[in-house]
């Protein structure tokens, strides 16, 4: 009976031992196959916690206001701004949440008016320039380009608006002031990776910048006075 | 009657800016005119001909030679080589010519005094332009008249410093339009052709001839100054080369809200010469409407103002903090994930 015992242990180690040597030979052996030979090694992203944004686009602030068209006529600006988003939630298969920071300035100028003359233009200038802080929750969504390959990113925007802002003439400050409103928009982004992918890889590996592109931005600033709804051009990247 | 009357003999080699593109040679070490060390060409202009001002050229590492000569050229060729220099008694002045008479045991680092009528033109003081070149060639015995000057052994080439005679003033600045304001009067011009020559403008103001806006425009100072040659009493205003427009500040010269005040503009160009006085024209202080004027008027108070200097400081402070705690709870997710 002991010696059934034995035997029948020595069998089963001696199974097991062959099971397992098998199965590490199998995760320790050399590509065999054609497949496995010529197979696209894994990539490895480098961590993306971060996005960057620079844009130009027209803006005429306060809309439809009337001083500001009979001042400055068609003089749309241009409204320049910068973005810096921080990731606070990746969602698989989806995007990122991120919480996002603006920065746009934008400049404005005509001859004064000869006070008492109407629209009777004097030799001095007169400039009005806006300082726009966003505060945004974005919604980046990069589905598309992550899971089907096709290089079309999405952005939703809303936030709030803080537009410091100046007024001088002929050099000397008129008066300046803050003016607060809600912001929202939408994004639609063209991915550059696809146009040269290894170009794309060794920004990732040496630098940490995950994808490049470039995108068009629709907007609304509902700030009384400064606000306006318009559109930017830019550049952007996530690392 | 030797005309080196005053010569300095320097036994210290103070650094002076010298324009070393103008120099060739070893022996010159700085070059001063009417007093001034110039930066660039060495420019002899109206102002300095006429008052024959003085020329001062420093040399060094002459050695020990009996005498020194300073000769001039209007070209390169003529004084270089020896056989070119020829002392003549009367006569027409050849090519090369040499400035009064040979100072005696120099020393080794001599300052030679000129005159500015003595590198103007080779015939008459300060009635041409061109290029004049000086010469300092140190010998071991005066050449006399009649013979060619020879280089002491063991001196080296003569070394020599290019003048820049400039004695024609550049045109008035002619078209003048003045831009009236509250905060900033202008005044446009168009200016010189010669782009070469020209070095810019100054504006001139009479403050003494200040009125009101109704009154006709007049400047005794300026009509009096037409060839300006002193700029006392009036405010002046440099612009450089190629700008045809200047604004000033009402408040600088002292302009009421309703009068005007004389304006010309004189040409200056690398020379240093000026122009006669541009036509007079009086530039008004007017009150302005700005945008701000215009918005208040229109709309309200659409535009939020403040009453302190910095606008949006609490914004900034409120949008700091947000960003800091969002920076903050990431920061503890990704030590937690």
């Amino acid at each position: 009976m002991r010696l059934v015992s034995r035997q029948l242990a020595l069998f089963c180690f001696t199974l097991l031992s062959t099971f397992s040597i098998a199965n590490q030979s199998v995760q320790a052996r050399a590509p065999d196959t054609f497949e496995e030979m010529h197979a696209v090694p894994t990539v490895i992203d480098s961590p993306q916690w971060y996005a960057f944004e620079f844009k130009l686009g027209p803006y005429s602030p306060g809309g439809e206001n009337r001083a500001f068209k009979d001042t400055f006529g068609n003089d749309r600006g241009w409204l320049v701004g910068v973005e810096f988003d921080l990731t606070i939630w990746h969602i698989p298969y989806v995007g990122t949440i991120n919480a996002g920071a603006g920065f746009a300035w934008a400049n404005y100028d005509a001859k004064a008016f000869v006070a008492g003359a109407g629209s009777t233009r004097a030799g001095e200038n007169t400039e009005f320039t806006i300082y726009p802080l966003s505060a945004l929750a974005v919604l980046r969504i990069d589905a598309l380009a992550r899971n089907f390959g096709v290089p079309i990113l999405f952005a939703a925007k809303i936030g709030y608006d803080f537009v410091p802002w100046s007024a001088e003439t002929g050099g000397r400050s008129d008066a300046n002031g803050l003016n607060k409103g809600l912001r929202y928009g939408g994004q639609v982004g063209l991915e550059l990776d696809f146009f040269e992918p290894d170009a794309a890889r060794t920004l990732d590996q040496e630098y940490g910048i995950n994808h490049t592109s470039l995108f068009f931005e629709f907007f609304e600033s509902k700030t009384k006075g400064t606000g306006d709804r318009s559109f930017a051009l830019g550049f952007g990247a996530v690392f | 009657m030797n005309r080196y009357a005053l010569l300095v003999l320097t036994l210290f080699t103070v650094p002076c800016a010298a324009a070393t593109a103008q120099i060739k040679g070893d022996k010159v070490l700085s070059v001063r005119i009417d007093g001034d060390a110039p930066e660039g060409l060495f420019y002899i202009n109206a102002a300095l001909c006429d008052k024959n001002a003085d020329v001062q050229v420093r040399l060094q590492n002459l050695g020990s030679p009996g005498f020194l000569e300073v000769w001039r050229s209007s070209s390169e060729e003529n004084c270089h080589a020896a056989a070119g220099r020829t002392v003549q008694a009367g006569g027409k002045d050849p090519a090369c010519t040499r400035i009064g008479e040979p100072l005696q045991s120099p020393g080794s680092s001599p300052t030679v005094l000129l005159k500015a009528a003595d590198l103007a033109t080779q015939n008459k003081p300060c009635d041409q332009g061109g290029t004049q070149k000086v010469y300092f060639v140190p010998l071991e015995n005066a050449t006399p008249e009649g013979a060619a000057s020879g280089v002491s052994e063991g001196l080296g080439d003569p070394s020599w410093v290019t003048f820049t005679v400039d004695v024609i003033p550049p045109s008035a600045p002619s078209n003048l339009s003045g831009e009236d304001g509250e905060n900033r009067i202008s005044v446009k011009w168009k200016g010189t052709d010669n782009s070469d020559t020209a070095d810019g403008a100054t504006v001139y103001y009479d403050p003494s001839g200040i009125s009101k806006a109704d009154a006709d425009c007049t400047s005794e100072l300026l009509m009096a100054k037409k060839a300006l040659e002193s700029t006392e009493g009036l405010e002046a205003s440099r612009e450089a080369a190629g700008t045809t427009e200047s604004s000033i500040s009402p408040d600088s010269l002292g302009l009421k809200t309703g009068e005007q005040i004389p304006v010309a503009v004189v040409s200056r160009d690398k020379a240093g010469n000026r122009s006669l006085l541009s036509e007079v024209i009086c530039l008004r202080r007017i009150d302005t409407d700005g945008f701000i004027d215009r918005y208040d008027e229109a709309e309200g108070n659409g535009l939020e103002k403040c009453s302190m200097q910095a606008p949006g400081r609490a914004s900034f402070s409120g949008l700091g903090s947000l960003t800091f705690l969002a920076l903050a709870l990431v920061a503890r997710r990704r030590r937690t994930a």
